[in-house]
């Protein structure tokens, strides 16, 4: 019988999706380059938290203060009239000069097909990352339809809506999936099997989702070497690799058991409250019984006697 | 030696399920070093708990040693409960049979005197996770596992609190919402002598459940406890005895 390995394979691994800085649904690490580190992932595209939980422009600015070539930034974009939006205009995200947004409709208040988001991203050309609660099948179609060159990452699209995620994979071509969510057994390599593991990315929305299980599950999927190493990190290259734009660096794979918390002065240069390494450490784990419960239920209507 | 607390096999109307097959479990067990499964056919869980279970019988037959079966026991049917060598305990599920745990229709579930497992919903009308402190003192003699440990990331601390003065509780953490991170911090809450490790496979990926805990932040002896130790104690398993075969379980 084959014998499960406790430590991840080391090698090139991007995380597309993680976050920096506090949530304030819980007492999670606000750096996420320690569990990096343990996990064996090398880079990762990463949006702070501010960006969602507080103010974007403050978010992005201390995302785009990290200087850390292992972060790579994904600020996020409010597409808006002037004094609306974040930030002033696309111009201005063109100067951060970043490989991928990430736009919140929902979370932000704007038409992600209107008029005006549907002329900034003309105007961008970048990839765009959309969590799918954030959006619908319906307006992914529509935001493809009238941007047939844009490149969509889709965030968190889970599994209870593999049909759904199936048939916008199938309708766009432009679009790449996060796999970490991906969560009904069988179904990363039934995506694979249909659309292509170049079209599936390693990511997981850590910290406040998972990342060891998808993580696991990278190193153990019924899938070609060549194919595994795409989702780890040649598709997400592709993706955010644009015609004539430099190349993303090679990131050497930290493996778990050798590798070291990177150091205090690789660290953001952020204002001290918006600099992960400034704040204090977290509290013991016995004490998360204490927080508040405030948290709204994660799941839609419907999830009534499952998971 | 790896024992999954919580799987099923079949379909399940709400979404696609890509692989619900017992063979291709077992194919994933064997690449990943699962050694065996507690499961409770889908169709068990839906409308027909009594056929469902006999499906369930009739893979762990074909799979000597990979699946135990946890019979549901539907409490609108009063579906009969008829044990046999690969039984693990009785399964219930209160949000889809729409009964509250603490309702005295289970008490058929508990009078088997073997291990339940049940569905634990934060917030739920049917399986809050203070009806299972109510149960458990009740039946304190059974083991009760708290399927899902609450479920949502926001219940999981106040699960472990409430159930914390009853031993008999154990917390299986499969689900969607979980993470490593929770399953170390209810390992330092409860102990990881009342932790399991469950997959919710096929419903969910195996190799997603069981990366959670090969690679959450836990010792060496928490791990082993959590991934099978304790439930081989539970359910009276252990690899060196002469009725188990090659899976770890009784055959």
């Amino acid at each position: 019988m084959a014998r499960f390995r406790s430590v991840p394979k080391p090698g090139e691994v991007i995380d597309a999706h993680r976050l920096i800085g506090p949530v304030p649904m819980d007492d999670l690490p606000v750096d996420p380059r320690p569990e990096m580190d343990r996990l064996g992932v090398a880079a990762a595209c990463v949006t702070h938290t501010l960006s969602l939980h507080s103010d974007a422009a403050a978010g992005n600015e201390a995302l785009l203060a990290l200087n850390d070539p292992r972060l790579i930034p994904v600020p996020v974009v409010v597409p808006g009239v002037p004094g609306a939006s974040t930030p002033g205009g696309p111009g201005e995200v063109t100067a951060w000069d970043v490989r991928m947004i990430r736009l919140c409709p929902k979370r932000h208040g704007f038409e992600l097909t209107g008029p005006i988001a549907l002329r900034w991203l003309a105007a961008l050309n970048l990839p765009v990352a959309i969590d799918f609660a954030e959006t619908s099948p319906g307006e992914l179609h529509t935001l493809a339809r009238e941007l047939p060159g844009l490149r969509i990452l889709l965030l968190n699209p889970g599994y209870r809506r593999l049909r759904a995620v199936a048939e916008l994979m199938a309708e766009i071509p432009g679009l790449w999936l996060e796999m970490g969510t991906v969560n009904t057994q069988g179904g990363v390599e039934w995506l694979a099997g249909l659309y292509g593991a170049d079209r599936l990315v390693f990511g997981t929305g850590a910290p406040v989702m998972d990342d060891c299980g998808p993580r696991f599950l990278l190193d153990h999927l019924a899938l070609s070497s060549d194919e595994t190493a795409a989702i780890a990190s040649g598709s997400l290259r592709r993706l955010l690799s644009a015609p004539g734009s430099d190349a993303l660096p090679l990131f050497e794979g930290p493996h778990p058991e050798t590798s070291s918390p990177p150091e205090a002065a690789a660290r953001p240069a952020a204002p001290s409250f918006l600099n992960p390494s400034a704040r204090p450490e977290p509290a013991p784990l016995l004490e998360t019984s204490t927080r508040p419960e405030t948290s709204s239920p994660p799941e839609a209507p419907g999830s009534r006697g499952v998971r | 030696m790896i024992l999954d607390a919580h799987g099923h096999l079949g379909r399940w109307p709400d979404f696609l399920i890509p692989d619900p097959s017992p063979e291709g479990l077992v194919a994933t067990m064997d690449r990943i070093g699962v050694t065996a499964m507690g499961v409770s056919d889908l169709l068990a869980v839906g409308p027909d708990a009594a056929e469902g279970n006999r499906r369930a019988a009739e893979a762990a037959r074909r799979f000597p040693g990979r699946f135990g079966v946890w019979q549901v026991y539907n409490p609108h049917h009063r579906t009969p409960l008829t044990g046999g060598p690969h039984v693990w305990g009785v399964k219930l599920h209160p949000d889809v049979h729409e009964c509250r745990l603490d309702d005295p229709l289970y008490e058929p579930a508990f009078a088997t005197g073997l291990p339940v497992l049940a569905h634990g919903q934060t917030d739920s009308p049917w399986s809050d996770p203070s009806q299972f402190a109510v149960v458990a003192a009740r039946h304190p003699t059974i083991p009760l596992l708290l399927g899902h440990a609450g479920l949502w990331p926001y219940g999981f601390a106040r699960a472990a609190t409430l159930v914390a003065d009853h031993p008999n509780v154990l917390l299986e953490i499969c689900g969607s919402k979980m993470t490593g991170r929770w399953i170390a911090r209810l390992a330092a809450m409860v102990g990881a002598e009342r932790v399991l490790f469950g997959s919710d496979a096929c419903f969910l990926d195996l190799r997603v459940g069981l990366g959670r805990v090969t690679l959450a932040p836990l010792t060496e002896p928490e791990r082993a406890l959590i991934l099978g130790g304790n439930l081989a104690g539970i359910l009276g398993l252990h690899p060196d005895h002469p009725d188990f075969d090659h899976g770890g379980q009784r055959s």
